[in-house]
């Protein structure tokens, strides 16, 4: 199974360390493959290096690629890390 | 005794001798294993990658403890733990180590210089400053491999104010508050981690302060104004014990009115309402503050794209700037001061006998008109997106004002050729800074849509006065009746053409000045983020009548000395909790 979705980013800072610590720990709790797209670069989501070094600004359309057994949850759930954890945040 | 300014990042007031600590980081030489030596080498790297998580655990914990609810600041090393854990970083080091044959420690350097190389290819200020985090994992790595202990700068033999180009998050964690009473460092921002954790440690602190290390001698007495951004070195006995008057009720008087103040509107008991505007050096500080209560940023100083840039930065360095505080200003208004290059900021590198009077600020972007036209452009582009007014420095005469206005004029007629979007009625103002503009206010008001005071560049010039001279400081004085009837001039030639005049200069934020300013009919200031609680405050309690008598007295003493008595006395009666024990500046 592999689903895609686009969800824009709108943390006051980007994908930064706290915000990439999250997606990492959500990431990290599925079997299939988690790729994060920004701009050409691509993001394995579990590692925090890769999600760091994609510095997408505030107002990025992130691209979530999920693959494997179970990519239908871990997509809701990075969904809802970013869409309902990460942009509503107010810390950097 | 000798002043240097820098980024005030951690309020509050430390006095003691220098220590200076040298930056870590020294090169690595590339060097080569045999191949049956990759595993010992692989072997040395996975205990130094278990003895660094093994540190930053501790220090994390340690934090937890020493900062009680400061988890945020933890979470700092949360981060660097992760990056550690990250099973990415071991294999593309171990990588390096299988297939090319690297020492660990060349392989480590590697890796992490290529990270710190992509984080600066993205350009952004606040990314820019993650990179002393992938530099403080790569010496954890390094120290650990190279069988180091875990040496803590806090093992200071005594309370020692920290001298510093620049300092890893790692080393301000492992500072204790009993040993290390400020912090000064020539790099870092507001938002880099040195100042965090300094705020959450509760170390005064300055960043950014250029030039400190050659300034500086270990064991010199300094004092860390971490409210103001200054660090004096050597400083004679009078400026002392001002500073430490200061320090005493400092901590008092600045956390108490924070949280009542920043939301309200800054309107006197009668309905004058003063626009308050904060001044930020990076994009990032807008969301701050907004917070802190700014209803808009009064003036972003430019200049400080050049800390984070190598090169000049280009128009889309500048577009990007402004991009990201645009979209943390969330349609408040934001005034952009060009670039005041030369003098004390990024001296231009040309000879200057005299660089105050030399070629700084329009002056010298007059030479580099691909400098100016850049950022023209860019603030033009972004003035499509978000509500956006600049503003020229140290313009002398109608003149200078005309030729800048000139090339703006050009540029906005490219835009309409190319068909290009920006905002055609966006305000273009200048910096009163100068005597002869103040002078010629009036002139200069038919031809700029607004006016900003800056009163340090003022005070000297028309004083004569180098504040950071400290055989004639005390001559210097914003309140000085030369300088106030200056500032009246341009005031009244304001509202007579209809512009706005506001002031961000260091004497809007002071509020011994408050009630003068208001008097005196400003309409905004602009100032630091910290103070804008204060003069809030203070604004609520005045009646805007009554200021304006106060104003009309000020102007009419003869000595910078009675009027700072007399606006002191008169700030006292208002708020007297503000005022204790402070002692007039100068």
């Amino acid at each position: 199974m592999r689903f895609q979705k686009s969800v824009p980013l709108i943390h006051k800072t980007g994908l930064h360390l706290r915000p990439a610590r999250r997606i990492m720990d959500a990431a990290g709790k599925f079997k299939c493959d988690i790729k994060l797209m920004y701009r050409g670069k691509t993001a394995n989501a579990k590692s925090i290096t890769d999600i760091i070094l994609l510095a997408a600004l505030p107002g990025a359309e992130l691209l979530i690629v999920t693959e494997g057994t179970d990519a239908q949850e871990a997509m809701t759930t990075l969904e809802d890390v970013i869409v309902n954890s990460i942009n509503r945040d107010e810390d950097i | 005794m000798e002043t240097r300014r820098g980024i005030a990042v951690s309020p509050g007031v430390a006095i003691g001798p220098a220590r200076i600590v040298e930056s870590q980081g020294a090169q690595i030489a590339r060097k080569f294993v045999m191949p049956d030596e990759a595993p010992r080498e692989i072997a040395r790297f996975d205990k130094a990658l278990t003895a660094s998580q093994q540190e930053i655990h501790e220090l994390a914990e340690g934090l937890r403890t020493r900062l009680d609810q400061q988890v945020s600041v933890s979470d700092i090393f949360q981060v660097h733990l992760g990056i550690l854990e990250d099973p990415k970083l071991r294999h593309q080091i171990t990588n390096l180590i299988t297939h090319r044959l690297f020492t660990a420690e060349f392989a480590v350097q590697e890796i992490l210089r290529r990270y710190i190389t992509s984080l600066q290819e993205a350009g952004d200020s606040y990314l820019l400053q993650r990179v002393r985090d992938f530099e403080d994992i790569g010496q954890r790595l390094l120290r650990n491999l190279q069988g180091e202990t875990h040496q803590q700068l806090a093992r200071a033999p005594g309370p020692v104010v920290i001298v510093a180009h620049d300092l890893t998050p790692s080393q301000t964690a492992g500072f204790d508050k009993e040993k290390v009473l400020g912090i000064a460092t020539e790099a870092g921002g507001r938002t880099s981690h040195t100042a965090i954790l300094a705020r959450a440690l509760g170390i005064p602190a300055v960043v950014g302060a250029a030039g400190l290390i050659n300034s500086v001698v270990d064991g010199d007495m300094l004092i860390v104004d971490g409210s103001q951004g200054a660090v004096v070195i050597t400083p004679d006995e009078a400026t002392r014990q001002r500073y430490q008057a200061r320090g005493r009720t400092f901590e008092v008087i600045e956390e108490r009115t924070a949280a009542e103040f920043c939301n309200l509107p800054a309107v006197t008991l009668d309905g004058r309402a003063v626009i308050i505007e904060a001044n930020i050096e990076f994009p990032n500080e807008v969301a701050t503050v907004l917070n802190n209560g700014a209803s808009g940023v009064g003036l972003y100083r430019t200049e400080f794209l050049y800390h984070t840039a190598e090169n000049p930065p280009d128009e889309e360095a500048h577009f990007q700037a402004y991009m990201e505080a645009i979209r943390a200003l969330k349609d408040h208004p934001m005034t952009i001061r060009i670039l005041d290059l030369g003098a004390d900021k990024f001296p231009s590198g040309f000879p200057e006998r005299n660089p105050f009077l030399g070629c700084r600020s329009m002056r010298l972007l007059r030479l580099q008109p691909t400098v100016f036209r850049n950022q023209i452009r860019a603030i033009l582009r972004a003035s499509a997106m978000g509500k956006l007014r600049f503003m020229f420095p140290m313009i002398a005469n109608l003149a200078e004002l005309r030729e800048a206005r000139k090339v703006v004029t050009e540029v906005m007629e490219e835009f309409d050729a190319a068909g290009a979007v920006y905002d055609k009625k966006i305000q273009v103002g200048i910096m009163i800074e100068v005597p002869s503009a103040a002078m010629t206010a009036d002139l200069l008001a038919e031809e700029s849509d607004f006016f900003s005071i800056g009163t340090n560049d003022l005070v000297q010039y028309t004083l004569a006065v180098d504040r950071d001279n400290e055989r004639v400081a005390h001559l210097y004085s914003p309140v000085d009746p030369a300088v106030l009837r200056l500032i009246q001039r341009t005031v009244q030639a304001g509202q007579k053409a209809g512009i706005r005049v506001s002031m961000c200069g260091e004497m809007a934020g002071d509020i011994m000045h408050t009630i003068l300013l208001v008097g005196m009919g400003f309409e905004s200031l602009s100032m630091a983020p910290s103070v804008i609680p204060d003069v809030k405050k203070l604004i609520r309690s005045i009646r805007y009548e009554g200021a304006k008598k106060i104003a009309d007295h000020a102007l009419s003493l003869k000595t910078a000395k009675e009027v700072e008595q007399y606006l002191s006395d008169e700030t006292r009666k208002v708020v007297p909790e503000l005022v204790q024990e402070r002692q007039p500046e100068g």
